[in-house]
């Protein structure tokens, strides 16, 4: 009996034991990468397709596809478009217009990569205010008696019913602007360049500047409100840089990478004055 | 033969002066009894002093023996029976008063020599307690010496076991973390009362000797199938990582992933921590980490028993996929008042205890506070630095008046419990439990921030608030009721409210106030979750006869979640609240076959409210004793779970995640199915243990926001609800386990082969390994005894995590004129990380300080300062990939110093 119990004991320790392996693999393929914003009321002029880097490979030069028959759609009407090198295509009779849907296609290596993107309607912004004095900080001369005169908030505010993604970029018109603060002009490492502010795209309907803490130069400033699409908000939602997280990267190109998208923008300006 | 006598001068005396006494027969002499793992010639000359006794016996015979006998008043003739037991002595009665102690004939054992039985083949009831505090004891196991005829006590302490041959019959009494009894009845005892006290191992033994044969066991892995249970008081011998902890010991065995440092949830057999049923007397707890999970929210000076089922658990239990652990908090000690204090160089801890109405009541509370140590930044720096936490977040920076942030961080839990037994068929309980953890990175700027630069305008001011906020907490509290209604029928009545919330709020609200008017913006995101969960059970155990035993009973649970993430305090993101019913009736047999064969069947049925719907659950169960010494065991369930835990992938802020009710529409009801099949083999010192799994997951899902798919159209919208991406999945494996119980030398060595594969539809045509799969994993637990040193040790070794790499690089120019760089990446989970290991020792001395006791314990973590990769990190430099290792803790030493008032 106890010879028994004891090959039971093993067998069921054999049977247990009979597990298989399995194999796991990774591929290093090279993938198309499209780039292309569609502005609404202007022609495409600028679409690319690239082909990803493979880290398999040695070198770092960038491969681009030249000879692809792109096309886009939109309704009933197709538009071809014609490369003009370096990746870049091109069709100056497709003028975007807003609120319409556009898809794209071609073929590649025997696949058909796509997508698809809804182009915005602009939203008037506006600006609470297009004129702010400053008063300049020296470097010689200290700082005015008595401290300064605060300057109200520039808040830049338009309508997000829909809950869509908006983003906005000030930048400085000027070629040589002069700064505000000559402290901070001595900091300034690359001194000349504009001041240029972009925010990340949000589901926001404002943006408020400090202009006493924010802005550092004088003269007039562009400010660009811009009205993109979820997939281009997808794409400063980074894929993640650690293994914990990486994932298959933000892209609307199906079968392919990168981003086919539609874009709509307002643009304002104000000037920044010296008293 | 050279015959001494054992006798003082005081003896003597007495001896004397009450020589009127001395021709009344032994027989009229009752003696008591309470000697645990005393020599026997120290037995006898207490015997001597306190009842004017007088043995006689040769030196030699008594020597290097030791007895444990706990008995209530007797006769001489039962208690030396008792005293005697088991040590090959058996006596003579040479006079009044006058024993001699000789060697037995062989083949009669003191048992028959003295026995005189009254009763036969009758039922016995009693109760499991601790000898000192008077606390119950659950799942203690009571066996008729020599046979295979016992019974375990249940959640109370309470026990009733039949076909007790007669009233001499002698129980052999075991349970983790306390010296195993040979408790001998005697017919003058109450059997219907018999009250057992255990005496644990922390208790220091009157003498310095070192006893060859202890049962010290740590974890108790024979009791069942895929069962094991952890003695709470045993386990600060174990080496850790700053505080003792009972997930991080649970970690250590086979089966559970050992290898998770930043986790302190379990990964069993596969399955994630969320499937985890985590049950606190009564109450579910929904999240069990502190300090982003280095630690578990379970002070276990508040602990004193748990129990772990790995699979295939009983019909009793519901609502999760993987395992059951069932947390008991003490009750406080019956006995006499009694407080502790322990610090570490990460908390400090205390606890009192004490009983009221004459020992019908008691209560316990304990607390545990970390502080800001050099440990604790330490730990904390490790997670926060890798996850940017510490980045100031918000458009709001500038280039004037840039701050330092200290982080203000800290956690605490606090138990508290109060028993009562109003008559001995009843007992009352009342338990609560608070833990939190905080952590605060906020930062305020006004005028006065700016050096006064404002100051001179005071028509102004402006505030910034720059909250970054993350603390998350349970709170649970339990109101039970039992009552054994007869020694067949025991009814367990359990209400209970458990609350987890988890905020995290990542805020700034600027605030211009110019004196007409004042502005208030807001912007950044809050996260917030909040789960309430309400339960009424009645469980139900029903002693149809020796073999028979039914179990059933019912619950019922109504769950409220709140789950909301905003946007710059405008948009809300995500806003769920869910609630719902969960209603169950289990009922369980269990039937014992000719002595060997034990066979559990179950059926759990639950009603969800969400769905509408009904989910049975069959369950089963068998051991079957091959011999003494081999059982095969095996076990099959199905297992629904309803309450699922999403983790929200964030890669700036670090990871969340969030409890969700499950809706069948995009957030699937999970279910498993588990196949297991094990055998043992053990002897009074060792256990050899193999177990095999195989389970099926259905319905598992993940959440993302970075496969963004919106929808489409002039009346597009952001449906978030389209993020839960749903698969399947399977885990297999074998578990082995070599214990050795007992000796100086105790431990156990783990092996477990396993593997978790997950099909996900959105990840791709091939199944891929799951984040937790693990093929291999090695761990040995040593604990040796010197003296009233234990110096312990620990080595894991696990196969590397799988992870996801990236294969290539592209760029995508952005609409402002700059680029942004992606990662192509490998199949997902394609790569794996190099193995885990590491090696931690402690040293423990225990001593008395005065009557008080204490305990010094010096830990060293990761002793051969291994490099365990967290994960890894990657950047892209002019078209080159550089990788970076992230690790886990280093090298690092704690110390450890508790005293209890007793």
């Amino acid at each position: 009996m106890k010879y028994i119990s004891y090959l039971a004991f093993l067998m069921i320790i054999l049977l247990l034991s009979s597990c298989e392996e399995t194999s796991i693999s990774s591929v290093d393929a090279e993938t198309p990468v499209v780039s292309s914003y569609l502005y609404a009321g202007q022609s495409l002029d600028s679409l690319r397709v690239t082909l990803s880097n493979s880290y398999a490979r040695e070198d770092t030069q960038l491969l681009t596809l030249d000879e692809l028959e792109i096309s886009i759609t939109e309704g009933d009407n197709s538009y071809r478009l014609n490369p003009f090198g370096e990746g870049y295509y091109q069709q100056a009779a497709l003028i975007i217009a807003a609120e319409k849907s556009y898809n794209l296609e071609f073929e590649w290596r025997g696949a058909t990569i796509s997508a698809s993107t809804f182009v915005p309607a602009k939203r008037e912004a506006k600006l609470s205010t297009s004129l702010i004095e400053m008063e300049k900080i020296t470097n010689t001369g200290g700082f005015p008696g008595g401290g300064f005169t605060q300057i109200d908030p520039i808040e830049i505010s338009w309508d997000n019913p829909e809950g869509d993604y908006y983003y906005v970029l000030i930048e400085n018109l000027e070629t040589n602007p002069e700064y505000v603060n000559d402290f901070i002009a001595d900091l300034e490492e690359d001194l000349g360049q504009r001041f240029r502010r972009i925010t990340e795209p949000d589901i926001t309907d404002f943006y408020s500047i400090n202009p006493r803490r924010e802005i550092t130069q004088y003269g007039t400033h562009r400010v660009i409100i811009f009205r993109v699409s979820p997939e281009y908000a997808a794409l400063y939602q980074t894929s993640g840089t650690s293994s914990q997280s990486l994932s298959e990267p933000p892209s609307n190109i199906e079968n392919g990478l990168g981003i086919f998208t539609g874009v709509s923008s307002d643009t304002l300006y104000f000037e920044v004055k010296k008293i | 033969m050279k015959l001494i006598r054992l006798s003082s001068c005081l003896l003597l005396m007495l001896l004397l002066v009450s020589g009127g006494l001395m021709g009344q027969a032994t027989k009229k002499i009752k003696i008591k009894g309470n000697y645990q793992d005393r020599s026997l010639d120290l037995v006898l000359l207490d015997l001597e002093i306190n009842y004017r006794l007088s043995f006689e016996y040769p030196e030699s015979l008594v020597k290097g023996k030791r007895i444990t006998a706990v008995f209530p008043k007797t006769n001489v003739e039962n208690g030396l029976a008792l005293i005697l037991l088991g040590t090959g002595l058996t006596f003579e009665q040479h006079g009044p008063r006058k024993i001699a102690i000789k060697a037995a004939e062989a083949g009669k054992t003191i048992a028959q020599a003295a026995a005189k039985p009254s009763r036969q083949n009758f039922t016995i009831k009693g109760v499991i307690k601790d000898q000192n505090t008077g606390e119950t004891l659950p799942f203690a196991n009571i066996m008729v010496n020599g046979s295979t005829n016992g019974t375990t006590s249940n959640i109370d302490g309470f026990f009733t076991l039949f076909e007790v041959p007669d009233d001499t019959t002698v129980l052999d009494i075991s349970y983790i973390g306390y010296r195993p009894l040979q408790f001998r009845l005697t017919p003058d005892m109450d059997m219907e009362k018999l009250s057992i006290p255990l005496m644990d191992f922390g208790v220091q033994l009157l003498e310095v000797v070192v006893q060859a044969e202890r049962k010290e066991q740590l974890i108790q892995a024979s009791t069942g199938v895929s069962r094991v249970g952890i003695s709470p008081a045993a386990l600060a011998t174990l080496p850790s990582f700053g505080e003792k902890d009972i997930f991080r010991s649970l970690q250590l065995l086979p089966g559970i992933s050992g290898s998770n440092e930043s986790s302190s949830g379990l990964f069993v057999r596969g399955g994630t921590p969320d499937q985890n049923l985590i049950l606190f007397d009564g109450f579910t707890v929904y999240h069990v980490d502190h300090l982003f999970g280095f630690f578990s929210a379970f002070n276990s000076n508040a602990i004193k028993d748990v129990q772990l089922h790995k699979g295939g658990f009983d019909a009793q239990f519901g609502g999760r996929l993987s395992s059951v652990v069932e947390l008991t908090g003490k009750d406080g000690s019956t006995e006499r008042f009694n407080m502790g204090a322990g610090l570490s160089l990460l908390s400090i801890n205390g606890f009192v205890e004490a009983p009221f109405a004459a020992g019908k009541g008691s209560f316990l509370v304990a607390g545990r506070r970390s502080f800001q140590s050099a440990f604790y930044s330490n730990i904390f720096d490790a997670f926060t630095e890798s996850n940017g936490a510490d980045a100031p977040p918000g458009p709001v920076g500038g280039r004037f008046g840039l701050q330092e942030v200290q982080p203000n961080s800290y956690f605490y839990d606090l138990n508290a419990k109060v028993t009562y037994r109003p008559t001995e068929e009843d007992r009352v309980s009342v338990s609560f439990f608070n833990g939190q953890d905080n952590l605060d990175n906020s930062r305020n700027l006004d005028n006065n921030s700016f050096g006064g630069r404002f100051g001179g305008n005071l028509n102004f001011n402006f505030q910034s608030n720059n909250t970054d906020l993350t603390n998350w907490g349970n709170w649970g509290s339990s109101a039970k009721w039992s009552h054994r209604w007869s020694d067949r029928f025991y009814t367990n009545a359990n209400l209970s409210y458990s609350n987890y919330y988890s905020e995290r709020d990542r805020r700034n609200e600027t605030t211009i106030d110019r004196g007409d008017s004042t502005i208030t913006r807001t912007s950044g995101n809050y996260e917030y979750n909040d789960l309430k969960d309400v339960t009424f059970k009645v469980d139900n155990e029903w002693k149809l006869s020796r073999n028979n035993q039914l179990e059933f009973g019912f619950q019922t649970t109504y769950q409220d979640i709140i789950y909301e993430y905003t946007q710059n305090d405008t948009i809300q993101v995500l806003d769920r609240a869910d609630e719902g019913w969960t209603s169950s009736l289990y009922l369980q047999d269990r039937i014992t076959l000719q002595d060997r064969l034990i066979l559990k069947g179950g059926l759990r049925a639950s009603h969800y409210s969400l769905t509408d719907q009904l989910y049975l659950e069959p369950r089963f169960n068998f051991t079957y004793l091959l011999d003494d010494r081999i059982k095969l065991k095996g076990a099959w369930g199905k297992f629904y779970q309803f309450a699922t835990r999403i983790v929200r992938e964030d890669i700036q802020q670090g990871s969340r995640d969030f409890w969700l009710l499950a809706n069948d529409q995009n957030v699937p009801i999970s279910s498993s199915y588990h196949y297991i099949l094990g055998t043992s083999l053990e002897t009074s010192t060792w256990l050899f243990d193999v177990e095999g799994y195989y389970k099926t997951l259905d319905g598992l899902s993940e959440y993302t926001t970075r496969l963004v798919s919106s929808g489409f159209g002039p009346g597009r919208s952001l449906n978030f609800e389209e993020f839960f991406y749903t698969g399947t999945g399977t885990a297999k494996g074998i578990e082995f386990l070599l214990q050795k119980k007992v000796g100086k030398f105790t431990g156990w060595v783990g092996y477990t082969l396993g593997e978790v594969l997950y099909d996900f539809e959105a990840f791709g045509d091939e199944p891929f390994h799951a984040n937790q799969d693990q093929t291999h994993e090695l761990k040995i637990i040593g604990n040796y005894k010197l003296g009233r040193w234990t110096l312990g040790a620990t080595f894991i070794y696990a196969t590397g995590r799988p992870y996801t790499a990236p294969t290539g690089y592209y760029e995508v120019p952005l609409l402002d004129g700059t680029t942004a760089d992606f990662f192509e990446v490998s199949d997902k989970n394609g790569l794996r990380l190099p193995a885990y290991h590491r090696f931690d020792i402690s040293a423990t001395h225990d001593f008395n300080l005065g009557t008080s006791k204490a305990s010094l314990g010096l830990s060293i973590f990761n002793l051969y300062n291994r490099s365990n990769v967290w994960y890894k990190e990657y950047e892209v430099i002019e078209g080159e990939l550089l990788e970076t290792n992230v690790s886990l803790l280093d090298f690092t030493p704690s110390l450890f110093f508790n005293w209890s008032l007793h």
